[in-house]
């Protein structure tokens, strides 16, 4: 038994809370970009830069969930798009176009309105769509035993062409969806955007799930060590789907955010996307192998991104070539990554110094 | 007499291929201490997973309170008051010490049945503190040693209020000071009318703690006695199935020149300033209890994991050995603990298993040399007198015994003059491990040198030369086999009291 230490030294306080070294690296990024183009550490860019990077932190949530039971979804992207689109599909039979007069700066002028359904049934159509493919997911990985990579790389094949049949192949441009759709990711309140709003409830109530509820707990335990959950009889499988759904419902509710966000839905929406949304686990520390993350690293991983995309632009570096920024924003997602991974091997040793042999 | 809480019947599991129980009995009266006794791969752990629900019975009854219950899954088991702790540790080594404890029956409030983390941690530590440690229960698993692990383990056991306790082999890493603890709580819950089933290697626990004794050995049910009542040659007789004198055969070769030497192997947070020599025909024995780093040397020794200070000897010259293939080139042939997923490729055949590691000897130019394989293969199997129809059986159809002399010939066809032989009786049948015995002294004999790794105490002392006993990563003392008795053996073993 090993005596409590008095004092925390300060590479086990890092170790303990390793968010902290994701802080660092983020305001390293910041400093380092602001340094260049002070535009860039202005409040508006740096509240812009969270906004914008809302969506992939939601789906990360997600994420989190099915990295923890040791699985993981690569359909997310197809599972967006699928979902706005059979809500865009749903709204555009509904719309109705009216036009009115209204007075305009004293100029009388014609406004066009778009109507349809009611903006919590579109929203509800959306996260619904998600968490079924979720639950086919999941049912599929846990008790058809077939691999998480390969049940979601077909699932993203399925659901990009789901998405085809449903359109018809006609995508959902501005004019077919209603005013209340396109406002969803735009309106602000307390000066802050609704994409933010939404991150931060899903965040908050994520956190609560997986701290205080037995289901949230059983995340961890499923991925920690099976084989105890189950001698524990907790049930492996249904924490399994579970996680697959909620990972559905989120990436129903991103795919509405950013067809709302683009005024378009596409066939080929956010293809690739999941890339990202791994990436920010794994930088937030999240372990592929299931059983440890938590969520507060999460959003920093989602932010390190979000800050590296957006400070490519605002660096100009690379001219316009998109290529130049792909291949750099790939180092540096990389690099963050392996910092992370040496981080972790540290801590490993130095808990391995502590039982003193 | 009070009437049994629990009784078993008739219980049989088949797994494909291998009767894992075979019409075993059982039963247990309120407030006893029943030790389970056998040798590995008798059925003991079959057994307590029969009991708790992880394995169904193809045959046979439970009856607790003398009413037949099924235990059909983990959940119902401890629903009837059972409650296990494993031998191989069940953890989640991310997770905090309170949230090990109480995973699956977790401490809920209010309607949305939130989990209380306050109450969660004040409970582990009350009970951790009963069991007299002080380990913080926000501790991550991970970092904790493992005699801590097992504490946290009879702590979760605990905190389910079990009638029926199953307690497998709970004291193999505690030292003698922490066992004697551990028997005082175990004697406290008896006396509140918690029944034990207790399974350990070690005889001491079973006198000290048990009433009775029930004794299992391939599968089978032995019988049942009084502890005070049975000697402790008695009780090797019926777990080994014949008595010591006639199960270890006479080992003639001689010990010779050094050929191996290790000399202050460590590696970090494992093992450390670990050095013996092996000679030739010497079989070296390595024994230690779990945890104590055994497996570790070794795997550090053949390349597989790195090590931090150090070197290795061999025939007086230092070699540096960074993967088993540098290992077998240099003579170093390993037979791993876990022979069906280190050792063997199941669906492949015997011959072709054998001549696997040295496929360079089979050569045609470019082209493999199949006959010359072919002919390998064969005189490997007669020399180890494999059980099978011919050399293109699959390894898979083998007993455990058959299989593990494959994996020997398996060494010797590469040509390695050192063995080293991971517990190599380990889940092998009674009749098998005489005839691996017999194939250890065989090799001595023909100039092999030997290091045995092994947690049997009557192989280790009856088959070795000299051994080398691991505490705690380091070794603790190296006996010759003439000084070698259970006693010593086991003291070396024992950590030394720590102060909590």
């Amino acid at each position: 038994m090993q005596p409590t230490p008095k004092r925390m030294p300060f590479y086990t306080i890092l170790i303990k809370y390793r968010e902290i070294g994701l802080l660092i690296i983020i305001a390293l990024l910041v400093a380092l970009v602001g340094i260049r183009n002070p535009a860039f550490v202005q409040p508006s860019n740096l509240l812009f830069i969270v906004e914008d990077t809302s969506i992939m932190a939601i789906l990360a949530a997600g994420m989190l969930c099915v990295l923890l039971v040791g699985s993981i979804d690569i359909s997310i992207a197809g599972i967006m798009a699928l979902s706005a689109m059979v809500t865009g599909v749903v709204m555009r039979t509904f719309l109705q176009v009216t036009e009115t007069t209204a007075m305009i700066n004293g100029v009388e002028t014609v406004v066009t309105l778009h109507t349809s359904l009611g903006m919590p049934l579109l929203i509800l159509i959306g996260i619904a769509v998600g968490a079924v493919c979720g639950l086919v997911n999941g049912a599929l990985i846990a008790y058809g035993k077939v691999l998480p990579i390969v049940t979601t790389l077909g699932m993203q094949y399925i659901v990009y062409g789901l998405c085809h049949m449903v359109s018809d192949g006609q995508a959902v441009y501005r004019k077919e969806m209603s005013d209340a759709f396109v406002d969803f990711s735009r309106v602000s309140f307390l000066g802050i955007n609704s994409k933010i709003w939404i991150m931060l409830f899903v965040f908050v109530l994520l956190l609560l799930f997986i701290t205080y509820f037995r289901r949230g707990r059983h995340l961890y335990a499923v991925g920690s060590n099976v084989e105890a959950a189950e001698m524990r009889g907790i049930p492996v499988n249904r924490t399994i789907v579970m996680a697959h759904v909620i990972m559905g419902a989120l990436a129903g509710l991103a795919g509405l955010l950013y067809g709302s966000h683009d005024t378009k839905i596409t066939q080929d929406m956010a293809m690739g996307y999941e890339m990202y949304v791994i990436a920010a686990c794994v930088i937030g520390g999240v372990a592929v192998t299931g059983g440890s993350g938590k969520i507060f690293g999460v959003l920093l991983g989602a932010l390190t991104i979000g800050v590296i995309n957006n400070g490519l632009t605002m660096m100009r570096l690379t001219g316009n070539s998109e290529f130049w920024k792909k291949a750099i924003q790939g180092a540096l997602i990389l690099i963050a990554v392996v910092s992370n991974v040496l981080i972790q091997r540290t801590m490993h040793k130095q808990n391995l110094r502590r039982r003193n042999i | 007499m009070p009437d049994k809480i629990l009784e078993i019947t008739g219980v049989t599991k088949i797994f494909p291929g291998v009767k894992a129980l075979d019409d075993v009995q059982f039963d247990l009266y309120p407030g006893e201490i029943h030790a389970l006794m056998g040798e590995n791969g008798a059925g003991k752990s079959t057994f307590i997973k029969v009991l708790t629900g992880v394995h169904q019975p193809d045959h046979g009854q439970i009856l607790m309170d003398g009413q037949p219950v099924v235990m059909s899954d983990p959940l119902v088991a401890q629903r009837h008051g059972i409650a296990a702790i494993y031998q191989h540790l069940a953890a989640y080594p991310d997770l905090s010490v309170a949230e090990n404890i109480f995973m699956g029956h977790e401490l809920l409030e209010g309607p949305l049945k939130r989990i209380n983390w306050k109450k969660t941690n004040q409970m582990a530590r009350e009970l951790l503190q009963s069991l007299g440690s002080s380990i913080s229960p926000t501790e991550r698993m991970q970092v904790l040693s493992v005699a801590q692990q097992q504490l946290v383990e009879i702590a979760k056991a605990l905190s389910q209020n079990a009638r029926v306790l199953i307690m497998d082999e709970p004291t193999a890493a505690l030292s003698r000071r922490e066992s004697e603890e551990l028997y005082e709580i175990v004697r406290k819950l008896r006396d509140k009318g918690t029944s034990v089933i207790l399974i350990s290697h070690r005889f001491e626990d079973m006198y000290s703690l048990a009433d009775r004794v029930t004794v299992l050995r391939d599968a089978k049910y032995i019988g049942t006695w009084p502890v005070d009542g049975i000697s402790n040659e008695q009780m090797v007789k019926h777990m080994v199935g014949r008595s010591i004198e006639q199960f270890f055969p006479h080992k003639t070769a001689e010990v010779g020149k050094p050929v191996l030497r290790l000399e202050g192997l460590s590696r970090m947070g494992y093992f450390a300033d670990v050095s013996f020599t092996l000679h030739e025909g010497e079989i070296l024995g390595l024994t230690g209890l779990v945890g104590a780093g055994r497996t570790e040397v070794v795997e550090a020794l053949l390349g597989i994991t790195d090590v931090s200070a150090g070197k290795v000897f061999l025939h007086d010259k230092a070699v540096q050995i960074k993967s088993p293939h540098d290992a077998l080139n240099l003579g170093i042939g390993l037979l791993p603990e876990d022979r069906q997923k280190q050792g063997l490729l199941l669906p492949w055949s015997i011959g072709e298993n054998i001549t696997l590691p040295s496929l360079d000897h089979f050569k045609k130019g470019i082209l493999m040399d199949r006959s010359g394989e072919r002919v390998e293969g064969e005189r490997q199997k007669n020399l180890l007198e494999v059980k099978a129809t011919g050399i293109d059986d699959t390894a898979a159809s083998l007993s455990g015994g058959n299989q593990q002399k494959v994996v020997v010939g398996k060494l010797l066809a590469g040509k390695a003059k050192i063995l080293i032989l991971d517990e190599p009786t380990k889940g092998v049948d009674v009749g098998s491990k005489a005839q691996i015995y017999e194939i250890m002294c065989d090799l001595a004999k023909q100039g092999f040198a030997i290091l045995m790794i092994s947690s049997e105490l009557p192989e280790v002392i009856n088959m070795s030369d000299n051994i080398v006993v691991m505490r705690e990563g380091r070794v603790s003392t190296i006996i010759p086999k003439a000084e070698a008795t259970q006693e010593n053996v086991l003291t070396a073993a024992m950590p030394l009291n720590k102060q909590a």
